[in-house]
């Protein structure tokens, strides 16, 4: 099948992206297209109007900038995949990259896209949660930021406002102290997460001054566990400490049974995966060196 | 007590009754000439003819004729979106009002056949129900084709298509195999609506075919054995999708002569232009089917699927037709491999000897009965002949019919489901009774020298019985073990990481026994080449680059002297087509005599031309000499001299066929190592590695092809590939995107080794490595895991869950 007919706009420049939105009638905005072209494709989505990002240069960056890791709104999957300033700061953008869906779609799909799509099995929310992030939005009252942990409402619906359009995700910058991880379980190759979990840790002195805990197609939207942080928040790391933040995470977790896997397996395996991010951001903290070489692969094996 | 297989671990041919075994081939009337030691052109590495042209795009496929029609019209068919009920009425006007439409097709319409017929691509009658009309009131399952459009381009095509308004009486429908069977369930077809009835047939239940065979008395040894001493397990398989990468493709046009010319993606021409001429009760000599390059068949392509519909099409718009599938009916809508629930039993003496194997099959044959009991019954007669000294045996399987999408032919052909459950079975007793799963299955595994009776289970008297001529199965398992490190596997060092290596013994067939046939004719041209007409079907494995080897090597020239003309029904001589590996075994061996027929033309010019008798000479090099004198006269001296000499002229030609109740196995073994997570139930498979045994293989790196592609398609089925469905048989699996085929980042390294025997009876020592690689995956991963975690797995695909599952299971 392919999609019905739409009308095409193509601004070059952020302002004319917004007056375009405000200007036309219930406008879709494209980016790398990752779910909207496959919804047209299959008419589930039938925009007339499609308002495509693709031309608008000053959203193409990712950086760090003002104290914060900047995406802009056309920083594709692939971007984030080779950054070295992620693998060298941001294990949990390190980790979730490669495992976003398969190399094509990391080639066009964006990171503020899946953010935007707000789809509770989407890794990028998790990620943005774990780092406290912020969303930048765009309208015809000009900028404002949205916390991420006010964002997500409903699966596939946020708190940005209808003539908005989100230009920027940002996390504040990764201290030296601080390291990040993602864990993801997958059903099969290039399926949405049956599960995933992003640790973020913060170490002084030996013990953890700050950390967050966030999850994955567990809940109506990508949630963060205040329960996990608290627990961790002034302990030295071990083994037990990450096994109990696990069973918080769990008992946080809300999954039902799908076909992905049943829901006992999923809250199972959110105690299992957030126990090892926890245990993969702790070592990143406490090393110097890239990020990524402290295994972002899950099932890496140690001989 | 004494068992046969104990004594030894030789592979000296030994009958069980102390005989002698004759490995020789009982057609004694062949001179093929060529000895096997020369070897100019077999084993070695051949460039496949077309592969340069495959790659950069050149190479024609069907969807490619379309530039020699200026009016072609494209088409596209209207499925059913119930999977239960009838047709009652499809208004067509609005797809009719539209301008570039130029025909739609019901199944009321006259030029619309409604003969029952099988789509199987199998020999004549076919051993499949004819159960099947070309656009279907009665629909079984969603996607049954109920009408179809052409149009002037594809685009038009799809709109018309959407505005058709079909209108229907719902029925209930069943979807469970085991409820399917029922008195109360619904039925799929009455009396009425099915002729050529398979064995067993009793469609009031919906079975389409029910068989059992028996080897000495298994009852009784099972009576006589104690429980300790007897293993029963139960498994499943699922839906596997070919995942063909050119879709089911045909143009359909009238040529000059008013004959039906059909160019079609195919593996089985001869048996599409016989059905056509059937279901359409036009003359076969009126039907000519042309297969051009074909991206890949796996066995969806051993059947006439939509053939009769663009030709309906055809003769309503007065147009060639061109019908293409779209990648989501090839999902939901076109063939697959056969979801199975499968129980065996077996019993052992003291010793732990098998003595009694019981296998039950119960198959899901989908809507149609296409291949349903032949793929059935090959479950136990492919996997069974691994062991065909277990004295006492049973097989039997039902064939039940669901709301489902149509099982059929897919490369393996009911052999993977059987090695699952034989080798992963096997794997458990050899482990329950305290010994090395792969020691325990080398001793008792096939050798060369048995009576193979298991093959034949299922047929009256004993014409099926085979020797096993050929056996590579030790060597295949010692260097396949070598290969993977079997006796060395280490641990890695996280403690909820486990590793394990679990090894498959698999074999397959060599063509149809008894129902195959192959011919082929070679015309020698001026200049000493020659054109082979051959009926052998290439669909991508590379058949047509190892005729020209085989008849080189016969022929004494060179591959690239022979230009291979194959596959259309008006030019090449009769072939059953390209299934069950029969292309190199039965089609190669037909080129073989037929090259030998003309090489005694080619002795008898030489011997005019070098004045020696032709018992003298020898063919090589491009010429034929006299190992006498040395004298010597080159193919195209002979060429010209044949064809324009003074005195005498003849056209050399050399014609062979090859039909045999022969069908040797090739054999393998499939290892692979495996590291589960015990806290998550993800497994990781690190390295591959299949032997294979595959007589003399002619061409190593297709060979080496053959395996990778099939043990990728074999992980494939043990891992991730299966369809879904929601309660009311809806398909839920669409495309790629939902499937699952792993990826080339996701495929382990395969190693290919390859293990020469000489099969006697097989061109130059060659049997077939089609689809012998596709069936050992699913037991070697569950045997791996076994290995690695003490669970057993017995459902594919092997998924995280189901592991961590049988984990939380585990006793601790």
């Amino acid at each position: 099948m392919k999609a019905a007919q739409f009308e095409h706009h193509e601004p070059t420049t952020v302002e004319e992206a917004v007056s375009l939105i405000e200007s036309l009638d219930e406008p879709t905005i494209l980016a790398g297209g990752q779910s909207l072209v496959p919804m047209m494709r299959f008419r589930l989505a039938r925009p007339e109007t499609v308002v495509d990002l693709n031309g608008i240069d000053e959203l193409d960056y990712l950086q760090e900038a003002d104290g914060y890791l900047k995406l802009g709104a056309l920083a594709r999957h692939a971007d984030v995949e080779e950054s070295s300033l992620i693998d060298r700061q941001y294990g949990s953008f390190a980790d979730t990259a490669p495992l976003v869906a398969d190399p094509q779609i990391r080639n066009r799909g964006t990171v503020v896209g899946s953010i935007a799509q707000s789809d509770p099995k989407g890794d990028w929310g998790t990620v943005l949660l774990a780092h406290e992030g912020e969303v930048v939005a765009h309208g015809p009252g000009g900028e404002r930021t949205i916390p991420a942990d006010e964002f997500f409402l409903l699966p596939y619906d946020n708190t940005l406002a209808e003539d908005e359009l989100i230009t920027e995700v940002r996390v504040p910058t990764s201290g030296d102290d601080e390291g990040s991880a993602y864990h993801k379980l997958k059903r099969k190759v290039g399926d949405y997460a049956m599960a995933g979990s992003a640790a973020r840790v913060v170490l002084d002195g030996g013990r953890i001054t700050d950390a967050t805990v966030a999850l994955t197609a567990v809940d109506i939207t990508n949630v963060s566990v205040p329960d996990a942080a608290d627990h961790l928040e002034g302990e030295r790391p071990s083994g037990d400490l990450f096994k109990q933040a696990g069973e918080l995470a769990a008992e946080h977790a809300n999954p039902e049974s799908d076909e992905h896997g049943s829901a006992e397996y999923k809250r199972n395996m959110v105690r299992v995966l957030t126990q090892r991010a926890l245990a993969d951001a702790t070592e990143r903290a406490s090393n110097d060196g890239p990020a990524a070489r402290y295994g972002t692969d899950q099932m890496a094996v140690g001989d | 007590m004494s068992t046969p297989d104990d004594t030894d671990d030789g592979d000296e041919p030994e009958r069980l009754d102390g005989g002698v075994v004759d490995l020789q081939d009982p057609d004694e009337s062949l001179d093929l000439g060529t000895s096997l030691s020369d070897r100019e052109n077999i084993t070695t590495d051949q460039e496949k003819y077309d592969a340069r042209k495959i790659v950069t795009g050149e190479a024609r496929y069907t969807a490619d004729y379309r530039d020699r029609f200026p009016e072609l019209a494209e088409a596209r068919i209207v499925r059913s979106d119930i999977p239960h009920g009838r047709v009652i009425d499809i208004d067509t006007s609005g797809a009719e009002e539209m301008d570039g439409v130029h025909a739609v097709i019901t199944p009321w319409d006259d030029v619309v056949p409604d003969t029952l017929y099988s789509p199987s691509g199998q020999s004549y009658p076919e051993p499949s129900p004819w159960d099947t009309r070309v656009l279907r009131e009665h629909v079984r399952f969603v996607g049954d084709p109920i009408a179809a459009v052409a149009a002037e381009d594809r685009d038009t095509a799809d709109r018309a298509a959407r505005k058709l308004a079909v209108e229907y009486e719902e029925y209930d429908a069943v979807f469970d195999i085991w409820e399917a069977t029922r008195p109360d369930a619904p039925r799929l077809f009455d009396d009425s609506e099915v002729e050529n009835e398979t064995t067993g047939a009793d469609y009031e239940r919906n079975l389409e075919s029910h068989f059992e065979g028996e080897l000495g008395n298994p009852e009784r040894v099972f009576e006589a054995t104690g429980d300790e001493q007897i293993l029963e397990t139960e498994w499943e398989t699922p839906y596997q999708s070919h995942c063909v990468p050119e879709p089911h493709t045909s143009i359909v046009y009238t040529d000059e002569d008013d004959r039906y010319t059909v160019i079609t993606a195919t593996q089985v021409p001869y048996h599409t232009r016989r059905q056509l001429s059937h279901v359409f009760d036009v003359p076969i000599r009126d039907v000519r089917v042309v297969k051009p390059r074909v991206g890949a068949g796996f066995g969806s392509k051993q059947e006439m699927v939509i053939e009769p519909i663009a030709l309906a099409l055809h003769r309503k718009a007065g147009l060639p037709v061109k019908l293409e599938c779209t990648r989501q009916e090839e999902f939901y809508a076109i063939r697959n491999r056969h979801p199975m629930a499968l129980q065996f039993k077996t019993a052992v003496d003291e010793d732990g000897n098998p003595r009694a194997m019981d296998l039950y099959v119960r198959e899901n044959s989908g809507a149609y009965g296409t291949h349903g009991m032949t793929v059935a019954s090959n479950v136990g007669t492919k996997a069974m002949p691994l062991y065909p000294r277990v004295p006492h045996m049973r097989f039997a399987g039902d064939v039940v019919h669901t709301n489902l999408p149509m099982g059929a032919a897919q490369r393996g052909y009911g052999a993977p489901q059987g090695m699952f459950v034989v080798e992963a079975h096997l794997d458990e007793l050899a482990r329950r009774l305290g010994e090395d799963p792969v020691e325990y299955r080398k001793r008792h595994a096939v050798r060369e020298g048995d009576t193979d009776r298991a093959a034949a289970i299922l047929k009256d008297g004993d014409r099926f019985e085979r020797t096993i001529r050929s056996c590579g199965i030790r060597e295949c398992i010692e260097r396949g073990a070598d290969a993977i490190g079997y006796d060395d596997i280490d641990q890695p060092g996280a403690e909820h990481l486990h590793r394990g290596v679990g090894m498959a013994l698999c074999a397959q067939g060599s063509g149809v026994a008894g129902k195959e046939l192959g011919a082929a004719q070679l015309k020698m041209n001026e200049d000493g080449s020659f054109i082979l007409q051959v009926g052998g079907v290439d669909v991508g494995s590379g058949n047509d680059t190892m005729f020209t080897q085989i008849a080189a090597e016969t022929l004494g020239c060179e591959p690239d002297d022979i230009v291979v003309k194959s596959s259309d029904t008006d030019i090449a001589p009769f072939d059953y087509g390209a299934y069950a590996s029969s292309t190199t075994y039965i089609s190669g061996r037909a080129v073989q005599k037929a090259a030998a027929d003309a090489r005694e033309r080619l002795l008898e010019w030489g011997g005019r031309l070098l004045e020696e008798p032709a018992e003298n000479l020898a063919t090589g090099g491009g010429e034929v000499y006299s190992e006498e004198t040395g004298a010597s006269v080159t193919l195209e001296e002979i060429g010209y001299e044949s064809i324009y000499g003074d005195e005498d002229r003849e056209h050399i030609m050399g014609q062979g066929h090859h039909a045999t109740d022969e069908s040797p196995p090739p054999f393998g073994a499939q290892f692979l190592t495996a590291v589960v997570d015990e806290e998550t139930g993800e497994y990781e498979i690190e390295e591959m590695v299949f032997a294979a045994d595959c007589g003399v293989a002619i061409n190593p790196p297709l060979v080496e092809g053959q395996i990778e592609g099939g043990v990728h398609m074999s992980y494939e089925f043990a891992t991730s590939g299966t369809l879904s469905f929601d309660g009311e048989g809806n398909p839920e699996t669409l495309g790629f995107r939902q499937y699952g085929m792993p990826r080339p980042d996701e495929q382990p390294p395969i190693e290919s080794i390859i293990v020469e025997t000489h099969e006697p009876t097989g061109p130059f020592g060659a049997k077939s490595i089609g689809e012998l690689p596709t069936n050992g995956v699913p037991p070697a991963l569950s045997n791996a895991i076994r290995d690695a975690v003490g669970v057993r797995l017995t459902s594919l695909p092997i998924e995280a869950e189901d592991v961590k599952a049988a984990l939380d299971e585990q006793p601790d």
